[in-house]
């Protein structure tokens, strides 16, 4: 190994060590698991290893990791109905009111339950805090297609919480601003 | 408030940390990622295709997958017993009809998620979240025990059985970064479990009345990040020594349940590929038995092909199967396979979640009736719904005894969802 990979592997050290947390609880969100979540962020990690000359000299390294991370969960190799046949601990699923929403792990069973690229949308725009534009760069797609993505995702959760979780958000309603 | 101030109030309370840090070692990375470069160049030099260079690579050898026994193929139930399950394998105790439901209100923090108990009836164990951070409990007929196992975060899954060992999983800290901790606890003392040369065992997901541990880990000098590599270990009863379970395909492996004779089954990728490139065909539901045989159970005829398993006991499998057409949850249906006998049978529309299997082939799990979710039991007919102490709502059992007299599970409190919490709760049926 010479000394520019030796100096290029300490750099990338360096820039995952400072950004592994984050990385993780991204991850987690997308996931709503830490076992899969360090699986996400390993795979993109070693993409991003394999991309690194690529990556440190783009102008955005810390966008291009967070979009390895997430195509890595959108494209994580399982299926869907192993995910749903879990051994213990699964909260079950009730209806509530908006303001009492305070129990995460009945969100999440919810959120869990959309598909995936349904769940990074409102997991990148509502808990990342990501513009409508800056989600239709990482995904790779329009922003009319984060829009709808973002309408169906939030139909499907007001479905599975109930209406009043939702009160204010419906349909025919106006989206929110790129 | 707009929709998106609306959606970020709805969505606030998941943003959180995860419950333990990351454990992805970065120099094993870096390890991986250079031969992985170095194989590319090969690649791109030879002309072969990266992804079957990969697979070969990362496992050599291949085992054939074979079903030892034809599947006999029992109809969907309809309420009626199963004349093939209840006539012999149900053993000379018939069916308890009624359960009486019992709080168990654990000595520190207000909530307790039972994760496992033993085949007696005696033993449960499972944690109550206190300021954030699981404590891990151990109810003994009526005693409770708070574990302190020797770990900076427990988290995981707790395992018991019939001697009253405990098993599970925690984080510790090691130099700059986070390292897993497997520990049993025996007799009043705690050993970690060894690690082998090669491998990262990760967690901890059952145990058998001999003290046989099944645990998962992955490879840790492969050429592809953990996520293709996943394996099963079995740590021994007598002197813990692990041993790998062999991998029928080049693809991830998740184990579930071990079963006194060492019999092991969990999911795996399609065993009929031999490349990463397809790799979203259907999973499979496998079973190591002791002899060293790998096979893959089939779905109920004209469904399927995916399958999963996830307990086994006496020769009872019980798990799942891809039903595309059923209209549930990620198309998963769920069924009972009796291994001597090659019997796979569906258990009904009813079933929205399964956990455990005893030796006479019942089971428990949640099901969803006219809308609402019951913890229940089942018998091979018409499941019996468990009832409910007084302020709790729907939950899910996992434990049930070898005589199907002791159940247990988690319940939600309710009816004020703010307050909701996971209780425990123990039914005895007669």
């Amino acid at each position: 190994m010479g000394v520019g990979q030796a100096d290029a592997d300490q750099e990338y050290t360096e820039f995952v060590a400072a950004r592994l947390g984050r990385l993780h609880r991204l991850a987690y969100l997308l996931t709503g698991d830490s076992h899969r979540a360090d699986d996400v962020v390993a795979q993109a990690l070693m993409g991003v290893y394999l991309k690194w000359r690529k990556v440190r000299a783009s102008d955005n390294p810390d966008g291009y990791v967070r979009t390895m991370v997430v195509r890595a969960f959108l494209h994580e190799r399982r299926r869907a109905w192993t995910a749903r046949v879990v051994l213990t601990n699964e909260t079950p699923e009730r209806a509530a009111p908006p303001t009492e929403v305070e129990d995460a792990s009945v969100l999440r069973a919810a959120l869990d339950r959309l598909p995936p690229r349904q769940r990074a949308v409102l997991v990148l725009r509502f808990i990342e805090d990501l513009s409508v534009g800056e989600v239709a760069q990482l995904l790779g797609c329009s922003a009319g297609t984060v829009k709808s993505q973002t309408s169906h995702g939030l139909a499907t959760l007001r479905r599975l919480l109930g209406d009043a979780a939702f009160a204010g958000i419906g349909p025919g309603r106006k989206e929110g601003h790129a | 408030m707009n929709e998106d101030e609306v959606a970020r109030t709805m969505l606030r309370p998941l943003d959180t940390a995860p419950p333990r840090p990351s454990r992805v070692d970065v120099g094993r990375l870096i390890t991986v990622g250079r031969r992985l470069r170095r194989r590319r160049q090969l690649a791109a030099g030879s002309g072969i295709a990266l992804s079957t260079a990969i697979a070969a690579a990362a496992v050599p050898v291949i085992l054939a997958v074979t079903s030892p026994t034809g599947p006999v193929t029992a109809p969907p139930t309809d309420g009626a017993p199963s004349p093939n399950v209840t006539t012999e394998q149900a053993g000379p105790l018939p069916p308890p009809t009624s359960c009486t439901a019992s709080r168990l209100n654990p000595p520190v923090g207000t909530t307790f998620h039972v994760h496992d108990g033993d085949s007696t009836g005696r033993f449960l164990v499972g944690v109550s979240t206190v300021d954030g951070r699981d404590v891990p409990l151990l109810w003994d007929n009526g005693q409770f025990t708070v574990l302190q196992p020797p770990v900076d975060h427990q988290s995981g899954r707790l395992v018991v059985n019939a001697r009253g060992d405990v098993a599970g999983t925690g984080d510790r800290q090691n130099g700059p970064g986070v390292e897993p901790v497997l520990w049993v606890y025996r007799d009043g003392t705690y050993t970690i479990l060894p690690q082998l040369d090669g491998y990262v065992f990760t967690e901890i997901v059952d145990m058998n009345d001999r003290g046989d541990i099944l645990g998962r880990g992955f490879q840790q000098d492969s050429l592809i990040a953990n996520i293709d590599n996943k394996l099963g270990v079995v740590w021994s009863g007598s002197d813990l020594t692990p041993t790998v379970l062999p991998k029928p395909a080049p693809v991830w492996t998740t184990v579930h349940a071990i079963d006194n004779d060492g019999t092991v089954v969990g999911t795996v990728g399609s065993p009929h590929r031999a490349s990463m490139a397809n790799s979203m065909e259907p999973l499979y539901a496998l079973v190591w038995a002791p002899d060293g045989t790998v096979w893959d159970l089939p779905a109920p005829a004209g469904y399927g092909p995916g399958t999963g398993a996830l307990s086994v006991r006496d020769g009872w499998v019980l798990g799942g199967y891809e039903d595309p057409a059923g209209g549930r949850p990620g198309n998963v249906a769920y069924a009972r396979w009796h291994l001597p006998s090659g019997l796979v049978e569906p258990l009904g529309d009813q079933w929205r979640a399964v956990s455990v299997i005893n030796r006479h082939g019942w089971y428990v799990g949640e099901v969803e009736v006219d809308g609402e979710r019951w913890a229940a039991v089942g018998y091979g007919g018409e499941p019996l719904l468990l009832p409910r102490p007084e302020g709790l709502g729907p939950g899910m059992a996992t434990v049930i005894s070898d005589d199907g007299m002791v159940i247990a599970g988690t319940l939600a409190t309710s009816p004020d969802p703010a307050r909701q919490s996971m209780v425990a709760v123990r039914w005895l049926c007669s």
